[in-house]
């Protein structure tokens, strides 16, 4: 629902007015065009997204007579730790699906760029891989990539690093790192392949007029690669957060939340609450929540990343 | 790409939640009284809806054989997904005759009046005189399916699915280990034999529920198993909190954990994972249920063996924790008295052979071969039902405790939480849903 919306203001430029009406012929011909998709937004996007918001108000368990409770669900989301840690974990993924990609995403961008367009699609196809792979089966090869005899500590033993070795995601303090990362592994390609594209565009004479200048490499990349960025930056900050904060499916079959709750992220505690308690008001509120998080975050990135005019 | 991920993932969680109704009452059917054991001679078909493919493939083939007018329409559903699409599936105008019942979301159908008692029936063929009463238990509430073990019957089991050890016989005879353990003290002194080989003894998936169910399983042993029955049945005032046998339940799975009778990482090994471990030869015991003996003897062949966990002492009543595989009938169904005659016939001792076949227990104990497997299984489930009987999974207990349940083992595990925190957490979830 409001996401679509985002996503929509992502892609376009500006909204502009009609600069002139349109004769009823025409007028009806338009509505007959946009009708079939308008339906299914209406019904398969915006109806549930109402319904969502009508059944946080009630005690429901989804089969027998609801009973309204107003504004209760919503207490118990603020109220219950169980929720609100919850909550906490998906801001510690915001920095491994956000922050980290971004920055190994300009660094890699920065790289390919330097060295020109020999073997490029190559590096685009690695980097672009982990997008390509559904996330469920990501998940459970990083399970035993992590595993007590899984390849990462064999890897640590073999290079005389064995008192390192763990079983990454049974220890509650290493749990959520390791999910993180797993995320960082994912992301950091699709934002470099949003960097490298991005800087395709931005004209060349910048840079020999900033080479004329004196300006190194890395000047370069500072004052002209990177506000030439801006826009990619921004998109790739609104795709990475939104991840991280609905993230689901990779926490699912990776630690299921576990070990003791240390990993839970709203999106698990939602179908959890929908399907396991029957609490289907409760969930909803959980979502509504969800989503006006993300907005806030979403709308507080692309004002950072606004182009001042 | 991973922007229309979050998208469509926040449809279809919109979605989902908006299909689970709108919000309403649903219409009660009303109950018949006229039940009949007559089976029909005119042609007809039962749609049956269930999570397992077996034991239903013989039940059903099995029935359709003695009566060919009656065939079936079989809808299989993943488990994970069954919970949760049986409510739709059994509000709707054209519901299954029949379901595989499933404790968590009959909390709901069976105080929507959607599933039919069988009370009338069970008289009318004498089921209650032909099943063990400690299989009944979980299929038997009061109209709000709050309090279990007395009330009305709403389903009958088809085979057994019990908890025990499995273990590769490979493993245990290079450790030298000759026999199955008669006591937990004798379990406990295979264990470190084991382990004195280099082997870690034990595959526990606490990931999911192997690490409760191995507490369940001590639990059973080591504590009143009418104490947890009736906890899991939500008797008013029941409580494990009087029982020291939970709490040695739970310590002694700590102290496994300890003597590295398990791996450091079992948090993070899901049941799949442990299967591999068991068969591969790296673990040499796992506790789980015969819903993994297929796969198991797929891959180990005579090398599998099973025996229920023992007890303190060799004269201890056997207490093994299980269900049955119980079917319903739908208060909507056109067809009672053929799905009726249906159920009946899968208690019985015409489909034992079959399900004993399929690698199942049947419900009418029959002789098995001790020498596999599944004879084991048979072997094993007579001792429990001539001894303490079938206890219930822990995880029935409440809609929300298998959270505090998994959660709560793995603290207990890693050290984070004692195991009477742990035991006080169970009841505090209990008690919130009383």
């Amino acid at each position: 629902m409001a996401l679509l919306s985002l996503r929509a203001e992502g892609r376009t430029t500006k909204w502009r007015p009609a600069t002139r009406s349109l004769s009823p012929r025409r007028y009806f011909g338009a509505i007959a065009f946009v009708a079939p998709a308008l339906l299914i937004y209406l019904a398969f996007s915006i109806w549930p997204a109402f319904n969502t918001l009508y059944y946080s108000m009630l005690d429901w368990d989804g089969l027998n007579v609801a009973e309204w409770v107003g504004f209760e669900n919503y207490a118990k989301v603020f109220t219950e730790p169980e929720l609100f840690n919850s909550i906490l974990h998906s801001l510690v993924l915001v920095f491994f699906f956000a922050v980290l990609p971004i920055a190994f995403g300009l660094l890699l961008a920065g790289l390919l760029m330097g060295s020109g367009t020999r073997g490029m699609s190559a590096f685009r196809v690695i980097y672009f891989l982990p997008q390509v792979i559904p996330l469920v089966a990501v998940g459970i090869a990083w399970r035993w990539l992590y595993a007590e005899n899984g390849p990462l500590n064999e890897f640590l033993e073999t290079i005389g690093l064995g008192a390192l070795a763990a079983p990454w995601l049974a220890g509650t303090d290493t749990a959520l790192i390791a999910l993180g990362l797993v995320g960082t592994w994912g992301m950091s390609g699709l934002c470099m392949m949003l960097f490298v594209s991005g800087a395709q565009k931005i004209d060349s004479s910048l840079y020999e007029a900033a080479a004329m200048d004196g300006a190194g490499p890395i000047r370069r990349f500072v004052s002209v690669t990177l506000p030439g960025l801006r826009g990619e930056i921004s998109i790739a900050a609104v795709i990475t957060t939104i991840a991280a904060l609905s993230s689901f499916d990779l926490v699912y079959v990776t630690t299921s939340g576990g070990p003791e709750s240390a990993t839970t992220v709203p999106g698990l505690l939602v179908y959890r609450l929908a399907f396991t308690y029957e609490r289907i008001g409760h969930a909803a509120a959980l979502a509504i929540v969800l989503t006006v998080l993300i907005l806030i975050f979403v709308s507080v990135i692309r004002r950072l990343t606004k182009e001042k005019a | 790409m991973k922007r229309n991920v979050a998208l469509v993932g926040a449809i279809v969680l919109t979605v989902a939640l908006a299909g689970c109704g709108t919000g309403g009452k649903s219409d009660k059917p009303s109950e018949s009284s006229a039940v009949s054991t007559e089976l029909t001679d005119k042609p007809v078909k039962l749609k049956l809806s269930y999570a397992s493919e077996q034991p239903i493939t013989p039940l059903v083939e099995g029935f359709t054989k003695l009566h060919p007018n009656i065939t079936f329409d079989l809808i299989e559903t993943p488990f994970a997904d069954y919970q949760t699409s049986l409510k739709l599936a059994m509000s709707s105008n054209d519901s299954p005759d029949i379901v595989q019942y499933s404790p968590a979301p009959m909390r709901s159908i069976v105080p929507a009046g959607l599933v039919l008692p069988l009370d009338d029936y069970a008289k009318a063929y004498g089921w209650r005189d032909q099943v063990s009463p400690s299989l009944l238990g979980i299929l038997t509430s009061n109209k709000d399916a709050t309090q279990y073990g007395s009330g009305s019957l709403y389903a009958l089991p088809g085979a057994v699915q019990m908890v025990g050890v499995f273990y590769n016989k490979a493993v245990t005879k290079a450790a030298g280990i000759t026999d199955e353990p008669k006591t937990l003290a004798e379990f406990e002194d295979d264990l470190a034999t084991v382990k004195a080989k280099g082997v870690t003894p034990l595959a526990v998936p606490a990931l999911a529920t192997g690490g409760f169910q191995l507490w369940g399983a001590l639990s059973n042993v080591m504590a009143d198993p009418k104490v947890f029955s009736s906890w899991v049945y939500g008797e008013p005032g029941a409580t494990l909190l009087n029982d020291p046998g939970f709490e040695k339940a739970a310590a002694t799975v700590k102290k496994w954990a300890d003597s590295g009778y398990m791996a450091k990482g079992v948090s993070a090994v899901a049941d799949p994972d442990a299967i591999t471990e068991l068969t591969s030869g790296q673990r040499g015991y796992f506790l789980s249920g015969n819903w993994n003996a297929k796969e198991l003897s797929e891959k180990l062949g005579d090398d599998l063996g099973f025996f229920p966990l023992p007890g303190q002492t060799a004269g201890q009543p056997a207490v093994a924790t299980g269900s049955g595989f119980p079917y319903s009938i739908s208060a909507k169904s056109k067809n009672k008295d053929v799905a009726a005659a249906f159920l009946n016939y899968i208690i019985g001792e015409k489909a034992a052979q079959g399900v004993y076949d399929g690698g199942f227990i049947p419900i009418q104990p029959i002789e098995g071969d001790p020498a596999k497997v599944k004879g084991e299984f048979v072997g094993a489930y007579k001792a429990v039902v001539a001894g303490g009987g079938i206890s219930p999974f822990a995880n029935w207990a409440t809609s929300s405790i298998i959270d505090p349940l998994t959660a709560g083992i793995q603290g207990v595990i890693s050290g984070n939480k004692t195991p009477r925190a742990f035991i006080e957490s169970l009841q505090a979830d209990w008690e919130s849903k009383r």
